[in-house]
């Protein structure tokens, strides 16, 4: 219950602190810390004009995709405390329910015959597809550190004890923030503020969205992005603290993490196309890595 | 007793190529040379006379290392008079003299560190060791061909030889694992039987792959046939002399300390596959390339596989034999080619001829140097070939006998068909009317040649045991 | 402690795989001397002391500070910034790199010999493999040397998994060549450049059959 709380308290603050930081960075006051979530209400209250070319995909899609960031964010827990849904192998549904929001997306693009929106569909594909193995060889890892498989039980029982494990930390988090980038669509693999279509890749996707639809996505933007705040903020938890505590650190957290995104996004140039499927996948690389130290460190292997 | 005197050597080479690079005068150079090759003279007479005995730890001569050194010091000495010559010839800056003989000096002494050493770790510091100063030697005439082979040959050979360390890290391992921390030839010999033969596969593959390298066979051969090609002739000499030798006794010393274990045939089989595959690819370019110097450099790539087939057939006698008669053969030829070269400032087989009635003298060497290089009887290579063969069928390996025939004879085939273009086809008009020879400058080369003969066929009872008690264990 | 350092070691690697500026590469190798530094210093500590500090020195002064130096030297001389063409794609290249750490982890994993730490053995066999990767598939001749400064530190790794130290006397001999193999190498770069006009691997072709 706790980390749904955490997760719609943020996304109300996400967006607002990452534009804020971007716009004190570049010397502007910038807009209020809840001016997207207006954007999103105005939104909301329009109707959307649909293409006559494109079929009901491309008006479910929307949808879809907001109903399984809400799902996925259900199954996260907030250390100790027990998340809302639960049971064996629920890593997996969580990555897959994040990857059905993807695929609608993907879809969605495809269905409106755009030669644009083909190419971007194209590349959300390639990077959902890079993305998934860093998720899972590092959810492996953890779930081999502390030999459950539910999310809730991975972190009741993480406890960070050694150097190394401090280090396995870092990578984890390191990962979980470039997923949290690449899944979201930010620098340095997708620029949101872009207006060359040839160099867009969310945004060319949601091109002909309008609207409510719009507003749908935009929501489910800022959504999953608080979901990945509270993923991050879940690995700082120390599980001495009481409740109160805890819940103050995950503030914190979630707050140095959308500005640690906000300065990103304004001293960082982004990639070009060209290296973006290597930078995604030198966090399979390092996620191995993890794996590796956890194997060694439980002493899983038989030696 | 003077237990130390490798350490002189060792410390009175370096001197001598210190002051070397001080005194530039050409005389000074001459007599440095001169007393350098005394010392070695003095330290080959010392290690003869205290054979076997363990000098400063880590040094030891047995009768291979003493055999191997009485070749460096034909071999170096002619060298380094040819080198002069070549020098005096063409004119070279005292500077670039100057630097040639000291790394000269530097290279042989190195080369003899390879020799005596008797701890596996050292022989690897020595070889790359002699890397770095033939670099100098290949650098010699600082041009686009001499660069490159330069930095082929340092680049190939520095990773070569990194690869047969992670080999010496691998014998570590296994002996470690016997809670053996010596890693000289002789502990590793009465070790190695009770180590995980896995290891010391490992071990022993990587090692053959990097010392490949340095002896100039299969599978890292091209950057030797490179650096044969861009170095000055008698630097080659070195190369396929002297060189091929240190590369030999560290593969060989190997193989001797590991040969008491289960591993022996399957290392048999190794240094069979490699000798047949550098005999292979030497049959395939001879028969087909026209760069004289790069011929003779895949002959020294073609006797290097049969010296390998030898050791790995069992005929340990002709393998020592045959490094030594080949040394003196191919270093003869080379020497001979700085005349070649000289007389038509070419490479071309197609674009020289008529070289008997040019340079008689010279057509000599290269007729006897032919027939030393091809095996044919007079010459001593054909003894220690015939040995291999015996011992070649008589082994499991008989088979080996049948393609290495034919590629022998596909080698004797293109080397004759190119000697006697040299030899005897009409020269082309622009070459200068015998160019002045002293026969004094080929005297040296026939020695050599005859020496071949002389080992093969004449050879002194007291020199064939002497090999003999080479190939045999000392304790 | 000394796993922490490993694990960053291979992450070098893993970053090696995807630099194209040669100053970054240098810096990096800078970093792995360091790194290698600590892990000797971990591990070694209770060797005579004379041999300890010649270890330290060979990886802190020679790996840390001399060899990148001399490095940047040459790459100022030269004017070389980056990799231009390389052959390989970074993303392959850093695809092959996770295969060779995924490899040298499952062959330290079944070759297992109770003296031998997985982690060295894996990070040892990872930078030999990773640095011959490099130098097959990157043009110019200052990368490959960059490529056998990779394979010389996994050499260096391994050597400190076995534990086996070799006598005084054979370490002087092997650190000198290195050092002067390495100075070497750079010194020939240069000069490769001046008869070449490039730095290019396969502009290397004067001599051929």
């Amino acid at each position: 219950m706790i980390s749904l709380a955490l997760i719609l308290l943020s996304s109300v603050f996400f967006v607002g602190i990452v534009n804020r930081t971007k716009s004190m960075a570049s010397g502007r006051i910038g807009p209020g810390l809840t001016q997207h979530l207006k954007d999103i209400a105005r939104l909301l209250k329009k109707g959307s004009v649909t293409s006559t070319s494109s079929s009901f995909i491309f008006q479910l899609a929307p949808s879809i995709s907001f109903v399984t960031v809400v799902v996925a964010c259900l199954f996260l827990p907030f250390g100790d405390q027990p998340s809302i849904l639960s049971f064996q192998y629920d890593v997996v549904v969580f990555a897959y329910l994040l990857a059905l929001g993807r695929f609608c997306m993907v879809i969605m693009a495809m269905d409106t015959a755009s030669p644009f929106e083909g190419m971007g569909a194209n590349r959300e594909a390639l990077y959902g597809m890079l993305v998934e193995p860093a998720f899972f060889i590092l959810a492996g890892s953890f779930a081999v550190l502390t030999g459950h498989t539910s999310l809730n039980e991975i972190f009741r029982d993480m406890h960070l004890g050694s150097g190394v494990s401090y280090l396995m930390a870092a990578f984890a988090v390191y990962v979980f923030l470039q997923i949290a980038m690449v899944e979201n669509s930010r620098l340095p693999v997708d620029d949101p503020k872009t207006h060359l279509e040839l160099t867009m890749v969310h945004e060319v996707i949601i091109l002909d969205n309008s609207g409510f639809d719009l507003g749908m996505i935009l929501a489910t933007i800022s959504l999953r992005f608080a979901m990945f705040g509270v993923l991050i903020a879940n690995f700082a938890l120390p599980p001495m603290v009481p409740l109160w505590g805890k819940i103050l650190i995950a503030i914190g957290v979630m707050a140095l993490f959308a500005v640690v995104v906000g300065l990103l996004e304004s001293f960082r140039a982004r990639n070009r196309m060209k290296r973006n499927p290597q930078f995604i996948f030198t966090l399979t690389s390092i996620a191995i890595l993890v794996f590796f130290t956890v194997l060694i460190i439980t002493n899983k292997l038989v030696l | 007793m003077n237990l130390s005197m490798p350490l002189a050597f060792f410390a009175g080479s370096v001197c001598i190529a210190g002051v070397m690079m001080i005194a530039r005068r050409r005389i000074l150079q001459v007599l440095l040379l001169v007393a350098y090759f005394s010392l070695l003279g003095a330290l080959l007479i010392h290690e003869f006379t205290f054979l076997d005995v363990v000098e400063a730890e880590y040094l030891k001569a047995d009768p291979l290392a003493v055999l191997f050194l009485g070749v460096l010091a034909i071999v170096g000495s002619l060298a380094a008079y040819y080198g002069m010559a070549y020098a005096k010839h063409r004119g070279d800056n005292d500077r670039q003299v100057a630097t040639h003989n000291a790394a000269l000096v530097l290279f042989l002494t190195m080369v003899v560190g390879v020799y005596i050493s008797r701890h596996i770790g050292l022989v690897w510091a020595f070889l790359e060791a002699s890397t770095l100063t033939s670099a100098i030697l290949i650098y010699y005439n600082r041009n686009k061909h001499s660069v490159e082979a330069t930095w082929k040959y340092v680049f190939v050979c520095s990773i070569g030889i990194a690869i047969a360390f992670a080999g010496i890290l691998f014998l570590s391992i296994a002996s470690e694992a016997r809670e053996v921390h010596d890693l000289s030839f002789e502990a590793i010999r009465i070790t190695a039987p009770t180590m995980n033969a896995g290891w010391l596969k490992f071990a022993f593959l990587f090692m053959v792959t990097g010392f490949s390298v340095k002896m100039g066979v299969a599978p890292l051969f091209n950057v030797d046939i490179d650096a044969k090609d861009g170095a000055p002739s008698h630097v080659a000499a070195l190369l396929s002399s002297v060189l091929m030798i240190a590369g030999f006794v560290a593969i060989f010393r190997v193989y001797m300390a590991l040969a008491g274990t289960s591993i022996l045939p399957w290392m048999n089989s190794v240094l069979i596959i490699v000798g047949l595959m550098s005999v292979f690819f030497a049959a395939i370019y001879i028969s087909k390339i026209k760069n004289v110097k790069r011929i003779l450099a895949y002959s020294s790539l073609e006797h290097a596989g049969i010296v390998l087939i030898a050791v790995g057939s069992g005929a340990w006698f002709a393998a020592v034999l045959h490094v030594i008669l080949h040394a003196f053969a191919k270093s003869s030829l080379f020497f001979q080619y700085a005349h070649f070269f000289r007389l038509y400032q070419s490479k071309n087989v197609n674009s020289v001829g008529d070289y008997i009635k040019l340079h008689p003298a010279g057509a000599g060497v290269l007729i006897l140097g032919l027939l030393a290089i091809t095996a044919v009887p007079p010459m001593g290579t054909f003894i220690t070939e015939l040995f291999m063969f015996q011992a070649l069928f008589s082994g499991p390996h008989a088979w080996v006998a049948f393609p290495l025939f034919l590629l022998v004879a596909v080698i004797l085939w293109g080397l004759t068909k190119n000697v006697l273009s040299i030899l005897y086809r009409p020269a082309p008009s622009a070459i200068h009317p015998a160019a002045p020879f002293s026969v004094m400058e080929t005297v040296p080369q026939y020695a050599l040649l005859l020496a071949v003969v002389y080992l093969g066929f004449f050879a002194p009872p007291a020199f064939v045991q002497f090999v003999q008690s080479a190939v045999t264990f000392h304790p | 402690m000394v796993t922490i350092l490993i694990i960053l070691f291979v992450v070098t690697l893993v970053y090696v795989s995807m630099v194209d500026r040669l100053a970054t590469f240098v810096t990096i190798l800078g970093i792995q001397g360091v790194l290698l530094f600590g892990i000797a210093y971990m591990e070694l500590r209770d060797v005579d002391a004379l041999n300890l500090s010649f270890i330290l020195a060979e990886t802190l002064v020679f790996k840390g500070i001399v060899i990148p130096w001399f490095l940047r030297r040459t790459l100022r001389k030269n004017k070389l910034v980056k990799e231009a063409e390389p052959t390989v794609t970074h993303f392959t290249s850093l695809l092959f790199v996770t295969a060779i750490i995924l490899v040298s982890f499952l062959l330290a994993y079944t070759v297992h010999e109770e003296h031998l730490r997985i982690g060295y053995f894996t990070a040892s066999l990872s930078a030999l493999f990773t640095g011959l990767f490099i130098i097959m598939a990157r043009t110019k001749i200052i990368t490959h040397v960059m490529g056998y400064l990779l394979l010389e530190n996994g050499i260096f790794l391994l050597s400190l998994a076995v534990g086996n130290e070799m006598p005084l006397a054979v370490n002087t001999a092997i650190l000198l060549d290195l050092l002067t193999s390495v100075l070497l190498l750079a010194f020939l770069v240069d000069k490769v450049g001046e008869s070449f006009q490039t730095v290019d691997a396969s502009e290397l072709n004067e001599l051929n059959d």
